[in-house]
């Protein structure tokens, strides 16, 4: 059966609480956004589907917000993670200074070659800004990651900054592994995923012995 | 429209092709229209009048202003009820998140006073009086009780004393008396309860001052006290906690606003002691100086008290141990692995299902809302050889839930749906009034918090000295000190799996 997508790529919001991750989400996902309630799954977002090179990727996108400020707990986010937003907000310096530690967890507990990306959000309040556009630059030069300012307020670059990031993973995937014939469905963009997912989901909590 | 089966010849049919009517009342409310739902035959005739009598459409409050949600507790003229629960309930649960304590009383005093134009006055009065005396009961109350002067609840109680001398008929006074009564006698028992608390606060403060030789790990203690026991304590920890989590306070209005952190104390407190369990195991785990058999006995033990808190449904710890167990840090060490049991590592990949994350959570969702409301245990009863829900294999564990115990869910997704709907909707609609409908949503899911904190008072277990001496003397580790100690156990940084 034809599958609705050709890729399927999981992504991750993450920051200190209080950014707006949620506000992203929810900016981005827009017409498809479901503010459902189910008592098992809870707040249904729905995901979006964006048009790539002509290739349907399915954009899944997690978020930890309420849920920063349990130590753990984000760690098992990380697992299988493609894409991480890493988002702070220009309003506050705490939460731009956090970006170092959150970059820390993410090399401690992520796959080593997720996609990674830097948002400074709410820059939709110049009079409140407390972190120049320059630093957020400069931290993002420092990691080597792409670097866009958004407000979810007026859905400036929200769009821009999961296309780009959408755009980053597809590249990293085709260039990785060429598959002549474009095998597609999710599978075959998870088997890209390279090797260490492969490994984590077959034997996910068995210890190996080296 | 959609027909749902409920049993072999009956079905429920939502109306949901007639679209809502929106009623709006200019800068006063906003209310929606709907038909309740029909009940039809097995053969699918459909016994729906084209005019509906008032019983049969439900006028649903949508927004409006704090006068209009105030007024908004009468009940409808053709319903008997005193007051509009639901609606009650919404208010006192969720009204921090619009309104101050003292701007709510002075319009629920004004309304008692003067009435309303809009609404029934005799019936608005009734229903105020019924809204009073639930705030003052469990669980409302909470929401007056905020020390140390109780400034809100001496308003309620000057506010009823003042309306009672001014009230039209012998018995509105009279219930009004009786509620500045209530209010007083609440503020000597809440005056009493604080004053105890500090004095308790303050001796063990003063108990705890100089604690010595610290950095002697107390293996003695900790081998003294069995796994159970250490289930047992974290789960009446995390129970008494739980319980006294104040629902507003896990609004994504209150909870989550970086620059307002602190004024969620009781969601704080939850979050605190998760975060200790999480730096106890790895603490323990990693501290200097043991053989990799000690450090996969520690392992193993911790798996079995994850065990033991799944049994007892406390989520909470046994997702924090869990976690843990999966940190980088720890999974790293094979050698240490190598020596735990291969029955105790295939339970923890069925435990740790308990805090996966992928789909939202859904198997931890699942889980708690299976084993949590006992469908688990009446499925275990009826069902031989097995529960669903997580793990329908039964590896190396074997299942008993205690059949008397509560439930202790883990706080985090609520928190994260809360938060979604706090960003999902606006908080003001219409030209600025209050989004009553985003409060009933999250009304949905602090009620079920809310049925988990009454199932929490189930357990029964006492407080353990040895348990809380052992638990004062552990000394944790920072997480740089984890990091280095885990690369110092096991030198060579080679990534093997994670969770």
């Amino acid at each position: 059966m034809a599958k609705a997508y050709d890729y399927l790529f999981k992504l991750l919001l993450i920051g200190d609480s209080g950014v707006g991750k949620t506000c992203l989400l929810v900016r981005f996902a827009e017409d498809n956004f479901s503010p459902t309630f189910i008592s098992t799954i809870g707040i249904d977002f729905k995901v979006r589907t964006i048009d790539l090179d002509g290739k349907r990727v399915k954009l899944q996108i997690w978020d930890t917000a309420g849920q920063e400020r349990f130590r753990t707990i984000t760690t098992a986010y990380y697992r299988g993670a493609m894409g991480i937003v890493l988002v702070y907000d220009v309003t506050s310096q705490k939460s731009f200074q956090n970006i170092r530690t959150w970059i820390g967890n993410i090399n401690e507990h992520a796959s080593s070659d997720v996609e990674r990306m830097l948002l400074a959000n709410k820059c939709d309040m110049p009079d409140r800004r407390m972190v120049a556009t320059e630093q957020g630059q400069k931290l993002a030069a420092e990691y080597q990651l792409r670097f866009l300012e958004t407000s979810a307020k007026s859905g400036s670059n929200v769009e821009e900054a999961f296309f780009l990031l959408a755009k980053g993973i597809k590249a990293k995937l085709d260039g990785k592994r060429s598959a002549p014939g474009a095998a597609s469905g999710a599978a075959s963009s998870e088997q890209r995923g390279g090797k260490q997912r492969q490994r984590e989901s077959g034997k996910k909590f068995r210890c190996e012995i080296l | 429209m959609s027909l749902s089966a409920s049993s072999r010849s009956k079905f429920y049919v939502d109306l949901e092709d007639s679209p809502p009517t929106e009623i709006v009342e200019e800068g006063y409310a906003v209310y929606t229209m709907k038909m309740k739902k029909q009940f039809v035959s097995a053969t699918g005739s459909l016994h729906r009048q084209l005019e509906q009598p008032p019983e049969d459409r439900a006028c649903i409050f949508m927004a409006g202003s704090l006068e209009a949600i105030v007024e908004g507790l009468a009940p409808p003229d053709h319903l008997e009820d005193k007051v509009d629960c639901l609606h009650m309930n919404i208010l006192l649960t969720t009204y921090p998140a619009f309104a101050s304590t003292e701007e709510l009383l002075q319009i629920v005093f004004d309304k008692l006073r003067n009435g309303s134009s809009r609404v029934n006055s005799e019936r608005l009065r009734a229903a105020l009086l019924v809204t009073l005396n639930a705030w003052l009961a469990e669980p409302f109350q909470e929401l007056l009780r905020l020390p140390p002067e109780f400034r809100e609840l001496r308003l309620l109680a000057e506010g009823c004393e003042a309306a009672a001398a001014a009230a039209e008929t012998s018995e509105t006074a009279g219930r009004l008396d009786l509620l500045a009564r209530l209010a007083r006698r609440r503020l000597e028992t809440f005056g009493a309860a604080a004053a105890a608390e500090a004095s308790t606060a303050e001796a063990e403060a003063a108990g705890c001052g100089g604690q010595g030789g610290r950095r002697h790990w107390r293996r003695v203690e900790w081998d003294e006290i069995d796994d159970l026991q250490v289930a047992e304590q974290l789960t009446r920890l995390d129970a008494r906690l739980f319980e006294s989590v104040r629902l507003h306070e896990c609004l994504g209005s209150q909870w989550g606003r970086h620059r307002r952190s602190g004024c969620s104390p009781s969601v704080d407190a939850t979050v605190q002691q998760f975060n200790r369990v999480c730096s106890l195991v790895a603490s323990q785990a990693l501290q200097p100086g043991l053989q990799p058999e000690d450090r996969a006995q520690l392992l193993n033990r911790w798996i079995h008290i994850a065990q033991y808190l799944r049994e007892r449904r406390s989520f909470s710890s046994l997702c924090a141990i869990v976690c843990t167990l999966n940190l980088q840090c720890l999974r790293r060490l094979s050698r240490v692995w190598r020596r735990v049991p291969s029955a105790s590592r295939d339970l923890l990949a069925e435990l740790s299902q308990f805090a996966n994350a992928g789909e939202n959570f859904q198997a931890p969702r699942r889980a708690m809302h299976w084993e949590g409301t006992g469908k688990a245990l009446s499925r275990q009863l009826s069902v031989p050889g097995g529960v669903g829900g997580i793990g329908s294999h039964r590896t190396a564990s074997s299942l008993s839930l205690s059949e008397s115990s509560g439930t202790v869910p883990y706080l985090g997704t609520f928190l994260t749906d809360l938060e979604g709907l706090h960003s999902a909707f606006p908080e003001r609609v219409h030209g600025g009034l209050i989004n009553f409908d985003k409060r009933r949503r999250e009304y949905d899911i602090l009620a079920r918090l809310r049925l988990y904190q009454v199932t929490c008072r189930q357990y029964q277990y006492c407080e353990d000295a040895r348990f809380e001496h052992w638990l004062s003397t552990i000394e944790l580790l920072s997480d740089e000190q984890q990091q280095l100690l885990s690369l110092e156990i096991q030198p060579e940084r080679r990534f093997v799996s994670t969770v």
